[in-house]
Parts: C-alpha cells; structure tokens; sequence
C-alpha cells in the first residue's frame, strides 16, 4: 500500500495536475470506504484526531460537526482536534471550503486519523494553458476548454468542425459547405484584422502550427477551371481527431498575451492523447456514414423554361434588338418531343465515410506510451470529391533518471484530397437548360447549355472540339462561339482532375530536468514538415479559356518546413503553505521556410498519362519556382501567484521580434495582468452559503498582443521577373514587383476582460458571464493606393477597430437519479464591432471588391462595423410607364422591366451618393446548446447551434438569376418575372401581370442587361439554427464485459446537419467569407450534406 | 552548486537567442533587391524587357486597349456573349467604375512606373555608354506612348516622372500640355538614342522600339495636338516635317507600302512585312506564360466581342480588297487577326501594327490636307490615291476633291477604311472633333431609333474618359472628376 502510494506520488510530480486529480480521486475513495485507520479502543466520550490532506499536509481550521447534533470543533494549526461524542455510533463530519465534506464513523476508536480530499469540481479540470497548464479554477483570463465529446468517431475529417457552437465568442464557419477536407473559417470574439490572417494560431502540443502559404499552385492558364491552388487540403486536415486529448481555447490578450505577436487572434490548444500508468489499453473504433445533400435549389422545368425563353425572344424583337439570332428558340409544334433533365442530380451522389481507428496505450513508472493509427476515407457529396488520410501516431515518455524525462511525440500523416476544382459547377449545373442534356448522344460533353440544343440536333463540326450537336434551326456560326463549360467536366470522372496529396509530419522531442522540488528545466525541439503535390489535369474535351489547345497538365509542389527551439524554466512553489506560486521563463526561436515549384504543360495527344506526364504536353508552360520564410525570437514568462486559492494575480510578457518588420519595428513587447477572487473560498461566504454555492469566482484581466500575419519581405522594395518575347524568342525582364512600405509594424490589440463563474450544488448548474473590449490598432490592410503608381495595393497600417462583446454559458444538470440523466448546455455570445479610425491614402473609406466582377461590395467607414454591404436601394423594376419619365441620364440604357433603383439624393443621376449601407455579414449573437440524455446504458445527446441577425449578400441567386433569357434560372426569380404587356396580351390577364412583375424583365437573349450593382434586392436574413449532431451511444453493460474482459463497447449511431432552421433562400446560411472585410456573400459552392453514421468502439 | 551552474547556461542561452539580430534579417532569395540592380548591361537590359512585358498588355491577357477602341466607335458593335459593361463602351453610357476604362488606365501607368524605374536606376558608371542610352531612350519611348494614350483619353492626367515609392503616389493632375511637352521630348531623346531598325527575326531585339518608331509616333503626336483638343495648329508643319522625314529615310529604315493590303495581316509574310513599323508581334510556340502573343483572334474573332457595325457593312465601294480583310464574307466578324497558322494554347501568331508605313502617309496626307494650299491639297490628293489604289485595288477610282472640306471628308473615309480595326479610329474622330455627332448618328443607324430623345444623353463629356472611380477614391489631388462623371 505504502509502495504504491509513493509511486502515485513520484508520478504525480513529474506528470501533471491531471495525475494529482486522479490520485486524489482514487485515495479519497479508498479512505471513503475504508474510512478510519487506528486501533480499536473501548468505548469513551471524547475522541481527537488529526486532519491531513491527501499529500500529507495537516489541515488547519477544519469544522468538526458531530452530525445531527451542534457539537461543533476546529482544529488546531497542526491539524489536531478533540470533541465529545454523544455514543459510539455517532458521526463526524468534517467540512471545510477546499476539501470535500468527509464522515467518518467513530465506533470505538481513540484517536482518528482523518485524511481529507480537496474539492474535485469542475473547477479542478485542468486547462492547457500557454506554455503550461492550469487548474481551471486557477486561471484569470477568458480560456476555455471544449469538451471532446464526441469528437473521436465523429467523422470530421477536419477537428475544426467540430468547434462550431461549443464554447462562447468562437465562430466557426463551414465555408465550403461539406466539402472533405474543405477550408474551416474559425474566429474568436469578432474580427480583429482587416484582411491578414484573422485566424487563431494553433498549437499543437506545444508547437506553433503554421500556416502553409501556397499549398501548391496550378498553372494560370487552368485557373478558370481549377482555382488557383483550390484543391490544396487545409494543414489541419491532417491532424487525426481521434488523437486529441483536449482542446483549450485562449480568448482574451491576457490569456494570448504569452504567444506574443501572433495572439491577437485567440489561441487554439491541442493537446494530443498519450499514456497513462497502467496496463495497455487497447481501443477499436469503426464507424460509417453515408451523406447525402441536404437542399437543392428549385430551378425551371421544361415548360416554364421555354415559356421563359420564348418571352424573352418576343421582348428581343419586340424592342428590334438585332444579333445573332433570327429564330424563335423553340416552337410549338416541338415542346413535346424535348427532354426534361434535372442536373443537379447528376451531380450528386450519396457520400459514403469509413473511419478506422486503432490505438494501444500504457506505461509504469518508468515510461508511458499511445500509439495509433487511422484510416479515413470520406467521399463528398459532389462526385470525385473525397478525402484519405493515412495517420500514424506515436507519443512516448520515459523517465531517464528520477530527474530527467524524455517526452517525444511524431504524427505522419498522409492526406489526399480530390478537391472540387472551382466554385461554378453548382452555378454551372443550374443555369444548364432543362431541354438541353449534360451529355450527348456518343458520350461525349456537350457543350451548349441553352435553347440552341434543340429538336432535329445536327452535328456541326467544329475543327477544334469536333462534333458539337445543336439546333438546326440556328446558324452553325451562332452555335460554334459557345464556350459555356459543362458542370460534368469540373465534377465527373470526364472532368477536371484535381488531387492534392499532403504528408505532414509533426515531430517533437523534449528534455526536461527537475533541479529540485520547486524547479524544472525544459528543452523542446519542434519541427514541422507539411509537403503537398498538387496534380492537376484538364482533359482534352474541356475547352481552356483563351485556348484552343487541349489538355493541360499542372504539377504544384510545395515544402513548408518550420522549426522550433524553446528552452524553458518553470518553478513551483508553496511558501508558508498559503503563497503558491508557479512562474515559467521561456526563450524560443521558430524559423519557417516554405519554398514551391510549379510545372505545367498544355496541348495533349491523349488523356492517358495527364500529370504523370508533363512532358506529353507539346508547349510546355515556364516552370516557376518560390521562395519565402521568416524568423521570430522570442523570450517570454509568466508568474501565477495565488494566497491560499483565494486571491490570485498572474503577469506575463512576451518579447518577440520578428524578421517581417524593419529595424525599428522589429521587436514588440507583450504584457499582460490578471486577478481572479474566488470568493466561495471565503470563509465568511462559506458560511452563509455552505454546500449551495459550490463556485463563485470574480476574475479581471487586461493585455497587449499583436498580429504578424503579413506576407514576408513587404518592407523591402523588390524586382522579381516576368517573361516577354523578342523577335519570337522568350526573353526575361525583371520588374518592380511590390509598393514597398517601409514603415510597417505589429498590429496590436488591446484587450479587458471581466468574467464571472458560478457553480451551485456541486456543480450541478454552472453559469459563466464574460465581457470584454478589444482595441486594436495600427491594423494592416493592402490598401488600395492610386493606380497612378503602377501597383494596385500597399501594405499599410491603416485603421482601428474595436470589438465589445458578452459571453454567457450555461451547464446544467437537470435531473439525476440512479438510472436517468438528463444534462443540457447553452452558450451565447454577442459581439458588436466597430471601425474606430480609417486613415491612409485609402481616404475615409476602403471600398472592398469581393471579385466577383462586382462593383465593391462592402465599404469600411469610421464609425460603422466591418463587413458592410454598401448599393442601391432598389425599387421595383422599371414599367411601361415609369420608364417614359425617367431623366436620361439616370440608370442610363435601362430599359423596360430592368431593376431600378432608388435616386436618394434626387439629383437625376445615380453615383456613389445614392449607394447606401445595406447590412451586414456579422451576426448579433451566436452560439450552441446541447442536451444530453442518460438511461441505464443508452445515452442520447444532440448538439445544435446558431447564428442571428447577420445578413447574406446572395451572389449566387443573382448569378443564377440572371434574367438573360438564356440561362436557367431560379424558379421564384421566374414566377415574380417582369412580362411585358403587348397590344395582344389578353386584358384580363393585364392585372395579373402587372401585380406580379416586381422582380426584373425577361432579358434578351445573348445580353446580360441586369444591372451588375450592388443592390438590396439580394440580400436577404441568413439567421440559422442547424442541428449538427444527435447521437443515440449504447454502452454493453458491464456483466456482459467482464464475461470477455473487456474494458468496454459502445454502439452509436449519428445524424449530422439532419436539419436546419432558416429563411435564407440559399443552399446554406453558412456562406463564403473571404477574409476579414468581405464576410456574408454566398458564392454558391460546395453543397452541404447530412450524414447518417453507425459505428462502435471497443476498449481492451 | 550545480544547480547554479545550470541557471546560468539556461540564462545565457535565452540572452543569446534575443541577441541573435542577424537571425532575424530577411532574405527574399526568390526576389532582387532594388537597390542593387541595373548594375550590369543584362541587367538594365532586363529592365527595359520588362517595361515591354507590360506594354503588350494592350495585346494581351486583358486585350481591352484595342477592342475598347474599336468597340467605342462607329466602326464596331458588341457581339458574342454580350455583356453589360461592353455595352456600355458601345453605347456610350459608362461610368467612373468601368473596369475596362480602369484596366486601360491601369495598364497605361504600370508601363510608365516601369520605364521610370530603369530611368532613375540605370547606373550609368557601371554600364557601356551606348548600352546605357538606348535602354534609357526605350523605355522613354515607351513612356511616351502610354503619356499620349492618357492624354488623348483623359485630357489633364498625373505627370509622373520618378519611380513610384512610399511618399510619392499621390500625384497631381497636369495640364495636359505639359503632359505633350514630356511626350516630345521623351520621343525627341528616343529618335537619336535608340537604334535605327531592328530585322524582323533579330532574337535579341526584335520587336523593341527603333529611331523610325519614335519619329513616326513624333509625327503622330504633333498631328494630335494640331487637332481637338488643343488646336495647336503651331504643330502642324513640325508634323509634316517628322512624317516627311520617315518618308525620304524609307529605304535607311527599310519600311515601303505593302503592295497587297491582305499581305501586311498574314502570318506568313511577317517577317518581309514592309509596313511593320511600329508592332506587338504575334508568336508561336512559347509558353504561354512569356505572353509572347497576342490574343487578338480570341478576343475580337472567337468571341466575337467586337463585330462590324452597320455602316461598315456598306461601307466600301464594289472592288476594294480592303472589306474581306476587315470582314468575314458574311460581314459577321471582323476579318482581321485571323491567320493564325498555328492552333495551340494562347498562341497567336499574328502581329498587331500600332503604326504602319501608310499610316505615316495617310498622316502626312492629313497634315497637308489642314496646311491647305492647293500645292500641299494636291499632294495629299495624291498620297491618298497611291494607298487608296494599292491597298484597294488599282479598278478602284481616282478621287477628285472640290474644296479643302471635301479632301478632307474624302480622306477622313479613307482613313477609317484603310486602318479599320486597327485600334485607330477612336483617336481620329476625336482629333477630328466629330467624336459625338458621328456616335449619336451611328447608334441611331445602327438601333434604328430616332437619335433624339434615344441618344440625347450623349454629350460632350463623353469625349473624354472619367478617371477611374477608385484612384478618384484613393487620391484627393485628383479630384474633381472630368465633368460630366
């Protein structure tokens, strides 16, 4: 018994509070049942003893109750009590305000040896801290710990996912829909950087996780059909869900303020599984899913589609708008014999996911180890698309000496990603003609997406493309210029090939040395490999923009490599049992290096070899190759001090200096304060409230961090080379190739924190409240600078911007009896921001192109948050009559039935003054809750989460609803459709009409009259409830386990995204964001799915 | 004791690391610094080739200079796929925000930005004498080209001469005299320091600016500015005298007229094409990355984004051979461009002639036309029957004239039927002054609509371009906008 408690115990000092908790637990217990040491005696009135803690340390000013009576003792400094008994049965009940209530019966002992537990509450979790880890209820700053519930067997390919809704102030955003592997938008507590990176930094076991910064390019000749590097898998993707232990979220500066210049956008901790003391575990998990899309937009049929069409054609000469078409599209006599497809199925499928996991785990005294390894194959619901990876993991401790440990820890990783290569296949797919075929009759793609393929086909041979099948009724000349790209050929196996392969390996090794009780030394060496190929082919029957050549291969390489040298000091200490103290000092260099290399090649005799085979291409593109890297020292330390749990201050400080500043701007330093009380601590509160008031903490803080998320090297004025030609020969030119702007420093956020936390009944219900206010200054943004100077951006400090928010969470439990459980959680943050300053040759706003051929989309004004819509108003459309009494020069060559907007400053044009704020991207509030049901074995939980108040700039409705008579187009865009009042319209439908016509005229075929401003006409509420989870777990009971010594087997089945509450018109409320200022525009790309999931896991 | 031993190594070691300056010096190894460049001939050499890169950007990628040029006038209409913002140059109703009008603007100053690079940096002490000149005269020429087309299209524009730094992008607007002044003194540097003529095929410098260049585009800036907007008649005779000049030296610089109009567009005579005076070749076989080609048939004929208007459908007189190189026989497309002899990815073998040998005539003509005189009348009557009778067809009229007005109508039309489609039209009917009245009565023609209410919004502020909406935005000291915007 001795022996192993002093195992506990060396354990316990080298390892962690984790370990402290576990063995607190499991001797608290053990005395719990055992109850008393010592001999027996005869009967007697009165009884002393002595109260220890679990470590051995005598408790002073403990309660001793005998229960149901007011005897009432302390003991003494040394622990020691003495009271009268009223008979041998009576009952001690020693109470104190950080240790659990413990009885003891007396029966016939003397003298009693009462070994009291500290408390174990939810307080007591221990949070991944900076450089560190902390008891919860030991830290000062807004930090908070996700719950991994869940997590593992999930089927994220993407841990990120996962995060949506779970803690207060964290935005997660699924920007690309479902897509496997797809980027992850994550933000905390509100924007706090224009453009550059407003992504937290995230650490995974103590190693800062870079970003990568080309994944992998393609070649700019496919980029209108691959996206420039779209299919490069997100860095983090490669970190294996299963794996991770726990994850802390650092919100405020003061938590932040420790990782410096790159904190300021919160701090994402990962901490990954590793051995525990005892004998090898073994875990099994499977599971399966099958996903499927969970909305689809209502587009025309056949018959509303030529109605639409043929309307249009009579608008066309009815206003004798010549061109290239002299026929009526389709005719009568002909409706009957057209097909009628849906093409968005054709590019769907149901998505299947398998996930294996396998992991072994253990150690003694001596060394503890966690192995494991995944496989992962999620296929996405846009066919070709899909996600594997391969992951292999290995953490190892061993104790060299009593002093020293050896911590190592390796993840490979192996990722391949068949990406969807652009965005506008979904468009593609809903502007195709129901009457026209993806597919021709041989197989082959078609190429003509509208009216013109149509009955009687005739084949036209084109001498590039070769057979081309359309209408006989039009010129072959009208047929041979279309170039519209078949949806098939970005997401069939006839289409694009985009495949990204990635091998990350995450290494690290560490030393660390206890000089003594009180002091450690560490020495960490990090190093983080991320290696991605980027293979890309276009096949030779998919026209390439500008080109007549087919095929096109692209090779895109790229190597990031990032290493980590840290030496640390960290010193624990009680002093006079009340003052403990615990400090760390850390110094710490990173340099990152990330080179790439790209190939490519066009014009391919066969689709045989594509990319395995650049050199089959007759004209082979210039190779290109980059080069970038930056270097950060850093020195940094905390200091945790607290008097007896009950007032605590924590300071810290980072001193970076970063290679991507100039001499004067280089270093920065950033500090930070923190004060919690934990008033429940008290007695006097103690008291009063006893065992109601398990928790109450008041906490402060205030920090300093900054943002260095700007490329490299934008101080330095540079020339890099472009290629021209000279007499027919490729000759090279350098060429300057940035604005530099010397003058460039940190950007820095100040922020304030005040945070409350309550507990009541043991925990049973939790409540958190926090407020803050961010500031953050000197913010970078690519300011557009005067096209006068040959560039178009420079990277300046141009403006301020503040964030206040409110943070509330709420954990209960609801009902508990022996065989039901039911616990809910709710949390909701509100965020409100604001642009304090704006200066700059910007002027008083920055006008941002969201780049979608758009006039700008958003404007940043002092004074206004970011991420605000700025256009017309529109009212209405343009009639018959209006039309005649519009000045000439407003909404110039407009004509009947075209949208028309509103002249606000009335002064008979439309400019800038007449554009106005329309909404915003940014939501009021947001947040998740969860309840979880427990019966017997079963245990039933679901997860939801939400967004409110924010606006969607519906880009993709108005591309798809583009009313050029052409294209198919949104079914409600149809039914609300101008029509045209002609002398033979029949009267009494001329009320109807007019009633309805509110949306914009049926266009003219082959023209795009709609006006392309920013309007208010698509934006529309994108507030959301989504169900992300519900998960019914089964857990076998534990005779049957014994029976196989197992250790345990839960069943589960899942449904994720099964619904989602919304007025959004859209596919999904949770649209593309693209960076920091143009936030709320749905682009329309990957599809969302829901997925049904079945899986078990066994414990050995 | 030993614990002592360790803090201190622990503590040198983290004073080392903040000490550690160099570690944190940056090296852009994929880049050059600025500061020492242009130290050697290939260097500047370098330097001048990339002021070229960006000048064939007109021809290029974006390819608006041109098809904006010709879509504005009376000579092209919108085709293909017609979108808003092309309608809007044919229709004459754009706004500051035009991305084509910015595109132009854009490309315009990035040629000028890079020229004044190679001027401010050329170190001369490190560099032949020679080498150092004619490098600096490039990519003076080449700022001079892009100065004329600003002011031609914008009027008064920012004058900058230095290359573009942190303190210096906000620049001014210039009178747009002064801006011509620069012109002629650029060019006037370029026509003795560059060299005389280059061979087509000549690898290392084909296709660079030559002293027959920069005298003809001279003559060409002289004939602007004796046009509208300035009036400055003054130019007129020194015009004469620079285009004259190109026409005596036509054997020292090797440019003739071509005797068959459809020979100066076809691939395969290009490198004996004559009238190849000022270019942009047209090349195969190079990555496409070097934009060593021009993407004129894609822009103008596989898409169809410019297509012959009504009026020149109608246009040419029975006979003349000029209307099937401008035109596809079913007047559909535009006929030039189109002999592309190669068909592979973003190869375009044809060349894009920015000034032609009978352009140097034709102007020539013009200037004496405005001299007046019935001595330099007939001249001009002559020189513009030569071109007309060799290009056109030798069954092809004599033309007669009346009176000074009458020559000069007469020309006017053999001007726009000799370089149609050539990017040229837009500036004639400007330096004409008959820019509005010839597009008002044009899109009536062409929309069978009555020019007035239909067509009453276009006005005279449509003969300059607006600045574009974000330099508008982004430089107070550019404000106010050009009237009218």
């Amino acid at each position: 018994m001795k022996k192993q408690t002093h195992d506990f115990q060396y354990a316990e000092r080298k390892i962690s509070f984790k370990y402290l908790i576990f063995l607190f637990f499991f001797i608290s217990c053990l005395l719990l049942n055992t109850l008393v040491f010592g001999q027996e005696r005869p009967l007697v009135n009165k009884v002393t003893g002595v109260v220890k803690s679990v470590t051995g340390i005598v408790l002073e000013d403990i309660t001793v109750k005998v229960k149901n009576t007011s005897k009432v003792a302390k003991t003494n400094n040394k622990g020691e009590f003495s009271i009268d008994l009223p008979n041998q049965n009576a009952v001690l009940v020693f109470t104190s305000v950080n240790y659990d209530e413990t009885e003891v019966i007396v029966k016939d002992k003397k003298i009693l040896l009462v070994v009291m537990a500290e408390k174990v509450s939810q307080q007591d979790e221990v949070i991944v801290v900076g450089y560190g880890k902390a008891k919860k209820s030991d830290i000062t700053t807004a930090a908070t710990v996700i719950s991994t519930k869940n997590l593992d067997g999930g089927g994220y390919s993407n841990f990120q996912q996962f995060l949506g809704g779970k803690a207060p102030g964290v935005v997660v955003n699924e920007s690309s829909g479902s897509e496997p592997g797809g980027g992850v938008s994550v933000e905390i507590r509100g924007t706090s950087s224009l453009s550059f990176n407003t992504q937290p930094l995230y650490v995974i076991d103590g190693v800062p996780l870079e970003t990568p910064d080309n994944f992998g390019v393609s070649s700019p000749n496919a980029n209108s059909l691959i996206g420039n590097g779209s299919g490069a898998s997100n860095p983090l993707a490669a970190i294996n869900p299963n794996d991770i232990e726990s994850i802390s979220i650092l919100k405020d500066a003061a938590a932040t303020a420790i990782y410096g210049s790159r904190g300021s956008n919160g701090v994402v901790l990962i901490t990954t599984k590793s051995g525990k003391v005892g004998k090898a575990k073994i875990n099994i998990s499977v599971n399966t899913a099958l996903a499927k899309p969970l909305k689809t937009i209502n587009v025309l049929q056949k018959n509303d589609y030529i109605t639409y069409v043929n309307e249009a054609w009579r608008f066309r000469t009815f206003m004798g708008i010549g061109g290239i078409l002299p026929q009526k599209p389709f005719l009568d006599t002909e409706i009957d014999s057209l097909s009628d497809y849906d093409h968005q199925k054709a590019l769907q499928r149901t998505a299947q996911t398998t996930d294996l996991n396998i992991s072994v785990s253990g150690g003694n005294a001596v060394s503890k180890y966690y192995l494991s390894g995944q496989y992962f194959n999620q296929q996405g619901v846009v066919p070709t698309t899909g996600l594997k990876r391969y992951n292999f993991k290995f953490n190892y401790e061993v104790n060299l000496s009593t002093k020293l440990t050896l911590n190592t820890s390796l993840t490979i990783t192996n990722v391949q990603r068949n990406g969807s290569p652009t965005s506008s296949f979904q468009a593609a797919a809903l502007k195709w003609a129901p009457t026209s075929p993806l597919e021709n009759p041989d197989g082959s793609l078609n190429r003509i997406s509208n009216y013109l393929y149509g009955p009687g086909s005739s084949i036209y041979n084109d001498p590039t493309f070769g057979s081309i099948y359309y209408n006989s009724r039009f010129p072959a000349t009208s047929v041979s210029a279309v170039s519209t790209n078949n949806p098939l050929s970005y997401a069939s196996s006839k289409g694009v090939r985009n495949i990204n392969t990635s091998n990350q390996i995450l290494g690290s090794i560490s030393l660390n040395y206890q000089l003594n009780k009180a002091l450690s030394v560490n020495g960490l060496l990090g190093i983080t490999m991320y290696n991605s190929l980027l293979e890309n082919y276009i096949p030779i029957n998919i026209i390439l923009p500008f080109s007549t050549a087919a095929g096109l291969a692209s090779l895109g390489n790229s190597q990031n490599t990032k290493l980590l040298y840290q030496i640390s000091g960290n010193y624990i200490k009680t002093f006079a049992k009340k003052h403990n103290l615990n400090a760390v000092v850390v110094a710490t260099a990173e340099k990152y290096v990330s080179k790439g290399q790209v190939a490519s090649s066009v014009g391919f005799p066969t689709d045989a070899t594509g990319y395995n085979a650049i050199q089959a291409g007759t004209i082979p593109d210039v190779p290109r190759s980059s080069y970038s890297g930056y270097q950060l020292v850093s020195s940094l330390f905390r200091a945790s001090y607290n008097y007896n749990y009950k007032y605590y201050l924590s300071v810290s400080g980072r001193y970076d200096g970063s290679s991507k500043f100039q001499n004067n701007n280089r270093f920065g330093f950033f500090p930070s304060v923190g004060v919690s009380w934990r008033v429940n601590k008290e007695k006097w509160f103690f008291d009063k409230t006893g065992r109601t008031v398990s928790d109450f903490k008041f906490k402060a803080s205030w920090g300093l961090v900054g943002n260095q998320g700007i490329d490299p090297y934008s101080t330095l004025s540079t020339f890099n080379t472009v290629s021209t030609a000279l007499g027919g020969v490729a000759a090279v030119g350098y060429v300057p190739s940035r604005l530099a702007n010397p003058t460039l420093q940190w950007e820095k956020t100040e922020s304030t924190n005040l945070g409350l936390e309550w507990g009541f009944l043991k925990d049973r219900i939790t409540f958190t409240a926090d407020i803050y206010r961010k500031k953050t200054n000197d913010l970078l943004y690519n300011v557009a600078v005067p096209l006068t100077s040959g560039f178009t951006t420079m990277t300046a400090n141009i403006a301020n911007i503040s964030n206040e928010g409110l943070e509330l969470s709420l954990n209960t439990i609801n009902v508990k009896t022996k065989n039901f459980k039911w616990a809910t959680g709710f949390n909701i943050s509100f965020n409100k921001n604001k642009v304090e300053k704006l200066t700059g040759s910007a002027g008083d706003y920055v006008d941002v192109d969201q780049g979608s051929g758009l006039q700008t989309l958003f404007r940043v004004t002092p004074g206004q948050p970011i991420g605000q819509f700025f256009g017309y108003k529109s009212i209405g459309v343009w009639t018959n009559e209006t039309i005649l009494t519009k000045p000439a020069t407003f909404q110039q060559g407009v004509l009947e039935g075209g949208r028309r907007f509103a002249d606000l400053n009335k002064d008979g044009k439309l400019s800038d003054s007449d554009r106005v704020y329309l909404g915003t991207g940014i939501p009021k509030y947001t947040g998740g809750f969860n309840t979880a049901i427990t019966y017997k074995n079963f245990e039933l939980t679901s997860f939801f989460n939400f967004s409110m108040g924010n606006q969607i700039f519906n880009y993709f409705d108005m591309n798809i609803g583009s009313m050029n008579g052409t294209n198919n187009i949104r079914k409600a865009a149809f039914d609300a459709r101008y029509q045209k009042i002609y002398s033979d319209t029949d009267p009494k439908l001329i009320e109807a009409i007019r009633a309805n016509n509110n949306v914009t005229r049926v266009a003219t075929p082959g023209t795009n009259q709609d006006p392309r401003d920013v309007c208010d006409f698509f934006i529309e509420d994108g507030s959301f409830i989504r169900c992300r989870d519900i998960t019914l777990n089964y857990t076998l009971p534990d005779s049957f386990i014994k029976r196989y010594k197992l250790q345990s087997i839960r069943f589960y089945i899942q449904a994720q995204n099964i619904f989602t509450i919304t007025n959004y018109s859209g596919i999904n409320p949770e649209v593309n964001t693209s960076g920091g200022l143009a936030r709320g525009v749905d682009n329309g790309t990957y599809p969302i799915g829901k997925s049904f999931r079945a899986g078990f896991n066994i414990n050995f | 004791m030993k614990n002592k031993n360790i803090l201190v190594a622990f503590s040198v070691a983290m004073l080392s690391l903040c000490s550690c300056k160099k570690f944190l010096e940056e090296d852009p190894k994929g880049l050059v610094a600025s500061t020492n460049f242009f130290q050697n001939e290939s260097e500047i050499i370098a330097g001048a080739n990339g002021v070229m890169q960006a000048a064939r950007l007109e021809v290029g990628p974006n390819i608006p200079a041109i098809f904006f040029a010709e879509l504005i006038t009376d000579d092209g209409i919108s085709g293909g796929t017609v979108v808003g913002e092309r309608l809007e140059v044919d229709n004459l109703n754009f706004i500051s925000t035009h991305a084509i009008i910015r595109t132009l603007w854009t490309n315009c100053y990035q040629v000028i930005n890079r020229a004044n690079n190679v001027i401010s940096f050329v170190d001369s002490s490190k560099v032949k004498p020679a080498t150092c000149r004619r490098v600096i005269a490039e990519s003076r020429f080449w700022r001079a080209y892009n100065y004329f087309k600003l002011v031609q299209l914008w009027g008064d524009v920012p004058l900058v001469l230095e290359a573009s730094s942190y303190d210096n992008v906000l620049p001014s607007r210039t009178p747009s005299t002064a801006v011509y002044n620069q012109i002629i003194d650029d060019l006037k540097y370029a026509e003795i320091n560059l060299d005389p003529v280059y061979s087509y095929t000549d690898t290392k410098n084909g296709g660079r600016p030559t002293q027959v260049a920069a005298k003809a585009l001279l003559g060409k800036v002289y004939l602007t500015m004796a046009g509208k907007p300035l009036n400055d008649v003054s130019k007129l005779q020194l015009a004469a005298d620079k285009l004259n000049e190109v026409i005596t030296n036509k054997a020292t610089y090797g440019v003739d007229l071509m005797p068959i109009y459809a020979d100066i567009f076809k691939v395969s005579v290009k490198p004996t094409n004559k009238e190849n005076l000022f270019y942009f070749r047209g090349t195969t076989g190079l990555p496409p990355a070097s934009q060593g080609y021009t993407r004129l048939k894609f822009s103008l004929v596989t898409f169809n984004f410019v297509i012959p208007s009504k009026e020149v459908k109608t246009l040419f007189e029975v006979g003349d051979l000029r209307k099937a190189v401008n035109m596809n026989a079913a007047q559909s497309q535009i006929g030039k461009y189109i002999d592309n002899v190669t068909v592979a990815t973003t190869d375009n073998a044809d060349d894009f002639h920015i000034i032609r040998y009978s352009d140097v005539l034709m102007m020539y003509a013009e200037t004496l036309i405005e001299l007046g005189g019935t001595t330099n009348l007939n001249a001009a009557l002559a020189i513009i029957n030569n071109v007309r009778k060799t290009h056109g067809g030798s069954t092809l009229a004599d033309l007669t004239y009346i009176n000074q007005n009458d020559l000069r109508d007469k020309y006017r039309v053999e001007r726009r039927k000799e370089f149609m489609y050539e990017g040229q039209r837009y500036y004639d009917l400007k330096r004409w002054g008959i820019f509005i009245t010839t597009m008002k009565a044009h899109l009536a023609f062409q929309n069978s609509l009555p020019a007035s209410p239909n067509y009453d919004y276009i006005d005279d502020h449509y003969n300059i371009l607006p600045l574009p909406y974000s330099d508008i935005t982004t430089n107070p000291n550019l404000r106010p906008q050009n009237p009218g915007y």
